[in-house]
């Protein structure tokens, strides 16, 4: 009996867990088609890519990943290799938050909720950070 | 299975697009000239459009701009529309440059007509979203 109720609480906080990824990487994703310059002028003034052809694929492969995300994250057949690919994605924008911190940009609209900060402070660091534990949350309650 | 196949096929058009999108306001962007080189694209016979903007306010906006240089080119019958920024910011100098165009107000575009004398006429950026 014990063992249903947490597996059927497990179950809820797991759907409620991925809708909020879901909301939050489905709004972040749209914002960054619509403003995709603005995102593509950001990830330059990180510098780990110089602007060109190179930079240009891979700002749309960012966009591809939140999406992806997005619908994996609800079919629970995908939901494990949604939570796996948020890691990396969240690994990356973490590394390149840490690489600029404190830094403003003067390219970013501003208008990106998660992971790519108009000026890098710890309050963005630690959204992103909120998260990777989510994705984290989410896998470990897919394995019990 | 066939939900997953068309949600797939959905967000690869929507990354395609963003690429396309992309490249397109990119060269856009890079074909603007800062306004210092207006002498060299201003030519005695040059008829057409020119439109003019702070840089920053270009970045922010590009996707506006774009569609007020296409229907600027619309406007002045597929002549040339030349796209010009200004940095005030970095280069107060720039503020000289406009005397040569005959610039009343900024964002704006000017229409130049070359008949018998060069006639400049400026509108407001505006006048194009509607």
């Amino acid at each position: 009996m014990n063992i249903g109720i947490v597996s059927i609480i497990n179950g809820i906080t797991e759907w409620i867990f991925s809708s909020i990824i879901a909301l939050f990487f489905y709004k972040n994703g749209m914002k960054k088609v619509k403003k995709i310059f603005s995102f593509y002028k950001t990830m330059s003034e990180y510098r780990f890519l110089k602007e060109g052809m190179y930079l240009k694929i891979l700002t749309s492969i960012l966009i591809l990943c939140d999406l992806i995300i997005v619908v994996a994250i609800l079919i629970p057949r995908y939901r494990v290799f949604a939570c796996i690919h948020g890691i990396g994605i969240q690994a990356f924008y973490l590394t390149t938050m840490i690489a600029n911190y404190n830094k403003s940009f003067d390219y970013n609209c501003g208008c990106f909720s998660i992971n790519t900060p108009k000026h890098m402070d710890f309050k963005g660091i630690l959204l992103s950070l909120l998260f990777l534990f989510i994705f984290i949350s989410i896998l470990l309650l897919i394995s019990q | 299975m066939i939900i997953f196949l068309v949600l797939t096929l959905i967000i690869v058009i929507i990354s395609s697009y963003a690429f396309i999108k992309l490249c397109s306001l990119d060269k856009f962007f890079e074909n603007a000239k800062p306004i210092k080189e207006v002498a060299q694209y201003l030519t005695d016979d040059f008829c057409g459009s020119i439109l003019l903007v702070d840089k920053d306010e270009l970045l922010k906006q590009i996707d506006v701009y774009k569609k007020i240089h296409k229907k600027a080119n619309k406007k002045a019958n597929k002549k040339e529309t030349l796209v010009f920024t200004y940095d005030l910011k970095e280069n107060e100098m720039d503020v000289k440059h406009f005397e040569k165009l005959k610039v009343k107000f900024v964002p704006c575009v000017i229409n130049i007509e070359n008949e018998l004398e060069k006639k400049y006429t400026s509108y407001k950026v505006e006048e194009y979203l509607k």
